[in-house]
């Protein structure tokens, strides 16, 4: 069956049309709460994250134990489908905090596998010259370890950052937060309107380019301060 | 400080042995020269002191809750830090001006605030050694210290090392016995000793 351009126009929209809905939809003000309504979830979700997987490389560098038991529960949070979680989550807790918790879920198993990662190939010659010149525990980490890992932790972020907003909007059009972008995307969906649904569309690879370009200038900066001694 | 007491002391790396039943004593306060040709376990027998490896057999005193500095066969910087920040990092207090100053006096200028992974291999080897003098130490282990240093840098880094660790215990491995002399070895052990019986 061929399409005509007309009927082709229902399900496309032209880029013209797509950025002039962008437009108006960028000066109303539940337009802004959306995006910071999700923005806001997703970088919390993002940060825990982090913050943890860092934490529990390093506990799992010190302690075997902690990397024993950590190994299933990682693999079983890279392997089992983000949609079986969602729906878990939204039986278990309410939607609204949804993308907060699943963008959590795919950003810690690629921080802690990375750090670990970048742990372990740490310089052991490095590590040596800190034994025998008695480098306390702190020192150590901050002038030997921190800069091995950092390119590591760099790499990981790059790779969970679009991972959290992929993920954590496909909860939000599932779970339908009311005032999010996903709920905003399940409109559109429910009206058939296209022009709306690539225009968010644009919105959430503007905002997640938008944070990791933040992210990953916060992160430069930091690591021009970690060569001052 | 204690005299470094080294008794029948075995060291093997599979079939190959190292050091077997090795006994030597490295006296307080006076330099050591460890001798011999490449590959002979010079290194071996520093790691050991390090406490880097723990030996088959026999023992090894005088360096309990010693604090050791070393030069490693390697230089073991830290590539992003400037030569000033490798040096601060084993010893904390020391101000810009003074680290300066040691810099200056190993012919190392103009490169205080660049990252030593940007730096060339002779400029490298004499932070490594500034590094090791500059640490707070009870022994300090020198391997092959003054390597890949042009002649006459050799002469000055020989001299000031030398004046610097006067009256300090040193055990310096090298392979060459001019630096032996230069360095006015009270002791020298030469490594067909390692493998005593």
């Amino acid at each position: 069956m061929a399409l005509n351009r007309s009927s082709l126009l229902v399900v496309l929209a032209s880029p013209v049309q797509v950025l002039r809905r962008t437009a108006e939809l960028a000066v109303t003000a539940p337009f802004w709460a959306s995006v910071g309504f999700t923005l806001a979830r997703i970088a919390v979700g993002f940060f825990l994250a982090a913050a943890l997987g860092v934490l529990l490389a390093a506990l799992s560098l010190r302690f075997r134990r902690v990397e024993e038991l950590l190994a299933p529960a990682m693999l079983t949070i890279r392997t089992v489908p983000v949609a079986s979680f969602i729906i878990l989550a939204l039986i278990l807790f309410s939607s609204r905090n949804l993308s907060l918790l699943i963008s959590f879920l795919m950003v810690l198993p690629v921080i802690y596998t990375n750090v670990l990662a970048g742990l372990c190939a740490a310089d052991p010659q490095l590590s040596e010259m800190a034994r025998v010149f008695r480098l306390s525990r702190p020192r150590a980490a901050r002038y030997l370890y921190l800069p091995q890992v950092f390119p590591y932790f760099r790499a990981a972020c790059v790779t969970a950052l679009g991972l959290a907003w992929k993920s954590g909007v496909a909860a939000e059009v599932i779970g339908m937060p009311r005032g999010s972008i996903g709920d905003r995307l399940q409109e559109a969906k429910l009206f058939l309107d296209i022009p709306d649904l690539f225009s968010w569309t644009l919105v959430i690879v503007l905002a997640s380019l938008a944070f990791e370009k933040a992210v990953l200038l916060l992160l430069d900066r930091g690591a021009k301060r970690l060569e001052r001694i | 400080m204690q005299d470094v007491v080294l008794d029948r002391v075995c060291k093997a790396y599979g079939d190959k042995a190292v050091l077997r039943s090795f006994c030597a004593v490295f006296p307080a306060g006076q330099l050591s020269c460890v001798m011999g040709p490449s590959g002979a376990g010079k290194t071996t027998l520093l790691r050991l002191l390090m406490g880097l490896e723990a030996p088959d057999s026999g023992t090894i005193t005088g360096l309990e809750g010693a604090r050791l500095s070393a030069v490693f066969q390697e230089d073991r910087l830290c590539g992003y830090l400037s030569p000033i920040g490798n040096l601060r990092l084993v010893a904390p207090a020391l101000s810009d001006a003074a680290a300066v100053g040691l810099l200056r006096a190993f012919a190392l200028r103009g490169c205080e605030q660049q990252p030593c992974r940007e730096l060339s291999g002779g400029m490298l080897r004499r932070v490594a050694l500034l590094r090791a003098l500059t640490a707070d130490y009870d022994a300090l282990l020198l391997d092959e210290p003054f390597k890949g240093l042009d002649r006459e840098t050799k002469a000055l880094v020989m001299r000031e090392t030398r004046s610097r660790c006067a009256g300090r215990t040193v055990i310096l491995v090298t392979h060459e016995a001019d630096e032996a002399e230069a360095m006015g070895a009270a002791q020298l052990v030469r490594t067909e000793t390692f493998l005593a019986c």
